[in-house]
């Protein structure tokens, strides 16, 4: 588990993170969004110990992260402006992972090349932008790192490889309890794979929430009576959102589903939909809620 | 600390994999470079600690600051450092690793350089260069080697980009020299100064104590043209401060902010202090200006600061910051030469020593190599009391003024001569009393420590030393020793011959030596080099002290002039003199003397006429010299002297009569000075 407590780090007098608080859970899949200078790169890159934090405390598994070999056996790091070294080859790239990481599982690090087409005696800086991608991850992914740190991490994939880099992701989490923290200004990209959400604005985590509960607490009906009806007819259920056309009203609101489809059937509707949310409208209405505008936020 | 554990082979491994044509070229550049330079100027040269490190010297300041770039390379961009940042690496040993690795590759690097100079030295028989000296390189050359690159480790730790870091190591590496002796040209306080004291029994010497940098620092002693040799003073310093440098690093490093990479400094104060520490150098060069027109160059200064402020920001931040700033920045740098200034006022560099004369165990003589007083380089040691008292104290009134442009050991001398008395104009000085030369003395206490210091030695007291000398043999206890003869190449069987006739004919005290010196026409001086106490020692004298060594030498002479005689443009009568050698008349002195030409003898007045110019063609003396093939040379009967050049060499040939005849003849043909042979 990483446990981020009261963080802050400041770039000359500009204030980058500002009391961070976070808490992601062991095997989770955590999604980091937030607008472009939101904070994210740098909370990893101080996790990740190449930035020194101003003060807080950052742990992981107990352990408080400083400059520690030991520990940064357990954390890889895919940043958003990746670097290879010049001439190296995939392969060179390959064995410098292998003689740095212990756990590194060289084997299907070429078996993953291999099914991705990718030429491992070609110079990296040969290849497009998307292939380096490829090539950054697979090397990640070897490592069999516990937290695995993606800063942009799909950025110029094509939508198949995507779809593979997830599963092969995604396989990594089931065959060793690995962490995944991904950030993205995107929300689209996290939402189905994600299962924990934080958003970051000016440098603290404005909210934080599992997928799931945020999928299931928020929900969208559309809904007409047989009377002529207004928002005070809902008084009784958390209304995020009312906008009545005509005779139909879509309305968002937040609680339990199963209770709240009960009361609504009483009331006799003519009609009455449940429509699904998706993830970009679900931060939309929390953050209208807490009193910003989203689009402002990302 | 555990260092093993801290020394990563692999990440070292692949650093140095990644930068492979770079690590090459700085392990093999300065071998090759340094074979290739003996093998081009080595003939006949016995190659001095200056001479063998031309290319260390120049890639002192270069390599290792390319090699710390090279491995820590990942530090100028935000990529490379979120890359490298990342990896399961702390950073002390990425410090450490590449701090230690690069030092390897260094003693690799003068591991392969020494080898590369040793195996030509033993290979190439004209090439002489002292094993000793070739470990001394080594030593001193790793060192500062080592230094260089830890202080780019050091300024790398600070900067964020390559020019702010150059800019720190040339901070390091020279300000504080450069201001030092800056200030010593602005204060006139050079080189050795010597007050002796005339108080009854003891002798205040005061030194001004050798600006003993850093080795690399020793590059501003070089502007002023003093030699660059081994001192194991600066080699202990150097050293120890790289250790120092590498602690400092390693803690700098470890808080080092690495969102800066690319940026110059860490913030703009650091930035702004650094650009003002540039700028004393300025000031300090601008105070030491001795200008009448103080104004105009005060503002061609302030026009060089302006433009200066905006160049480095340029430079090192890629962009120009204007504004209020310039002024603190021209401020700060004020303040902080006012600083120096003040500081350096108080900064004594004479350091006096009272030295008792009954602790005086031995002085030695050192010659500068000139004239007669070349005698005492064979190791004179003094042990008389009396004399000692002499040299020190009754030659006292002898003062030395270092020159203000040369630092730290060429000096000039000024004799204080009483009585309205000088040693320059007009008035020749008959007392022997101003006949003296300079030497460096050396003067070694009872408890072993050892002072050297230049003193002049006047007329009365050398003749004093010659009267000691007498029963005192010339020391030839040289371990190894080389020997050169100007432009003539020695084989290896030559030399060793050379030294052969030297130890076997070199049986005499040092006045025999004195007295056997008669420099004025011999072309024969030996040089004796031997690598001694860290220096390359020279010991010259002339061949003609000695009987069979001058013989064998003018047959080497003799041999490569008829070797070399088609290539010679000039070849012409060294002079008109015939020389013969004094040995009937006394068999202890052997020195040679030339025939009086007061009373000219046809032949004399011929051979005199002919030796001012080229009256002869030199196709006639070539002939001669051809048909001399296979003549014996000794140097007891009369001889006469030809000069050849290019190459420069000397023929010998004691058939004074055959020579005559051969000239006679020409000049007889072309009817110069109306001369007509009496055969004819």
């Amino acid at each position: 588990m990483i446990k981020i407590t009261n963080l802050n780090k400041t770039f000359g007098d500009k204030k980058v993170l500002e009391d961070l608080n976070c808490t992601i859970k062991t095997g989770s899949i955590y999604g980091l969004i937030g607008a472009n200078g939101a904070g994210k790169s740098t909370l990893l890159r101080i996790i990740m110990g190449i930035f020194k934090k101003d003060s807080g405390t950052l742990e992981i598994d107990g352990q408080e992260i400083s400059d520690h070999e030991e520990l940064k056996q357990k954390l890889v790091f895919v940043p958003d402006d990746l670097y290879f070294f010049k001439n190296y080859t995939f392969k060179d790239m390959i064995n410098f992972y292998h003689s740095l990481y212990k756990n590194f599982d060289k084997e299907y690090a070429f078996k993953l090349a291999e099914t991705l087409h990718l030429k491992t005696n070609e110079k990296v800086h040969t290849f497009s932008k998307g292939m380096k991608r490829q090539v950054a991850l697979i090397c990640a992914i070897c490592t069999n790192a516990d937290y695995m740190f993606f800063d942009e991490t799909f950025d110029g994939v094509d939508p198949v490889v995507r779809n593979f880099l997830k599963k092969v992701i995604a396989d990594q989490m089931n065959k060793k309890e690995t962490t995944i923290i991904m950030t993205s200004h995107n929300l689209r990209e996290l939402e189905d794979f994600c299962d924990n959400l934080g958003l970051l604005y000016k440098g603290g985590i404005l909210f934080e929430s599992e997928i799931d509960s945020l999928k299931t607490n928020m929900f969208k009906i559309q809904i007409s009576l047989d009377k002529d009806f207004s928002e005070k007819d809902f008084q009784n259920f958390n209304v995020l959102s009312f906008k009545k056309n005509g005779s139909v009203a879509t309305v968002i609101l937040k609680g339990d589903r199963e209770g709240y489809q009960k009361i609504l059937e009483d009331m006799k509707p003519v009609i009455l939909d449940f429509l699904p949310l998706t993830l970009e409208e679900i931060f939309i209405y929390e953050m209208e809620v807490l009193g910003y505008e989203f689009n402002q936020i990302i | 600390m555990n260092l093993t554990k801290l020394f990563n082979f692999s990440y070292f491994w692949q650093n140095i994999k990644k930068s492979k044509g770079l690590m090459i070229l700085i392990l093999t550049v300065v071998p090759i470079l340094t074979s290739i330079m003996i093998l081009t100027i080595g003939k006949n040269e016995i190659f001095s600690f200056a001479e063998v490190s031309i290319i260390n010297i120049i890639g002192m300041y270069i390599l290792p600051v390319v090699l710390s770039m090279a491995l820590f390379n990942y530090i100028y961009k935000k990529n490379s450092v979120d890359f490298m940042g990342s990896m399961p690496l702390s950073r002390k040993t990425i410090f450490i690793t590449n701090t230690v690795g690069g030092i390897g590759v260094i003693v690799l690097m003068q591991l392969l350089t020494a080898i590369a100079t040793f195996a030509l030295s033993k290979i190439i028989s004209n090439v002489v260069i002292f094993g000793s000296m070739i470990w001394d390189i080594f030593v001193f050359f790793t060192v500062a080697y080592i230094f260089v690159f830890v202080v780019s480790n050091l300024a790398m730790s600070f900067s964020g980009n390559r020019f702010s870091q150059i800019a720190t190591i040339l901070l390091i590496l020279f300000l504080i020299p450069f201001l030092v002796v800056t200030n010593a040209l602005y204060g006139n306080v050079t080189g050795n100064y010597y007050d002796y004291d005339l108080n009854a029994n003891e002798a205040e010497i005061s030194f001004v104590e050798p600006y003993n940098f850093t080795a690399p620092s020793h590059f501003v002693d070089l502007l002023f043209g003093a030699d660059y040799e081994y001192d194991s003073d600066v080699v202990l310093k150097t050293a120890l401060l790289s250790l120092v440098y590498i602690i400092i690093g390693l803690f700098i490093f470890n808080r080092k902010k690495f969102e800066m990479a690319g940026e110059s400094f860490e913030n703009e104060k650091i930035h702004l202090f650094v650009k003002g520490l540039t700028l004393v150098p300025f000031f300090a060069v601008f105070c030491s200006l001795d200008g009448e027109d103080e104004m105009r160059v005060g503002l061609f200064f302030l026009a060089i600061l302006a433009v200066y402020y905006f160049v480095f920001d340029l430079i090192t931040n890629k962009k120009i910051k204007a504004g209020t700033s310039i002024l603190s920045f021209i401020a700060s740098a004020f303040v902080l030469f006012c600083f120096y200034e003040g500081l350096a006022g108080k900064i004594n560099f004479i350091n006096q020593k009272k030295i008792l004369l009954d602790n005086v165990q031995t002085v030695t003589l050192d010659s500068f190599g000139n004239g007669y007083s070349r005698v005492f380089d064979f190791g004179l040691s003094i042990d008389d009391h009396d004399l000692i008292e002499k040299i020190l104290l009754l030659n006292s009134r002898v003062y030395y003024e270092a020159s203000p442009s040369v630092i730290p050991s060429t000096y000039t001398s000024v004799v204080t001569v009483p009585d309205a008395m000088s040693t320059t104009g007009d008035t020749p000085i008959t007392n022997k009393a101003y006949h003296g030369e300079n030497f460096i003395l050396t003067i070694v206490l009872k408890n072993g420590k050892k002072y050297t210091c230049e003193q002049y030695i006047n007329g009365n007291i050398l003749e004093e030393i010659m009267n000691y000398a007498t029963d005192k043999q010339v020391d030839k206890s040289y371990a190894k020793v080389a020997v050169k003869i100007t432009n003539l190449p020695l084989t290896k069987e030559q030399r060793d011959e050379i030294v052969a006739l030297i130890n076997e004919e070199m049986n005499v005290s040092y006045s025999e030596l004195y007295n056997k010196y008669n420099e004025e026409y011999t072309n024969n001086y030996i040089d004796l080099y031997e690598y001694k106490n860290h220096q390359l020692v020279k010991k010259s004298f002339s061949t003609l002290g000695f009987k069979n060594l001058c013989n064998y030498v003018i047959s080497i002479n003799n041999q490569y002039t008829l070797k070399n005689i088609n290539m010679f443009r000039v070849c012409r009568l060294l002079d008109s003199k015939i020389g013969s050698v004094i040995i009937a008349k006394n068999p202890e002195i052997f020195t040679s003397e030339f025939e009086n030409m007061d009373e000219y003898t046809e032949k004399e007045r011929l051979l005199d006429e002919i030796s001012w110019g080229e009256i002869v063609s030199y196709d006639v003396y070539k002939n001669f010299i051809k048909q001399e093939a296979g003549k014996e040379f000794n140097i007891e009967k009369e001889y006469i002297t030809l000069y050849c050049y290019n190459p420069a060499t000397y023929y010998y040939t004691n058939d004074i009569e055959g020579l005559y005849r051969v000239v006679a003849k020409e000049v007889n043909r072309t009817g110069e000075f109306g001369f007509r042979l009496n055969e004819e």
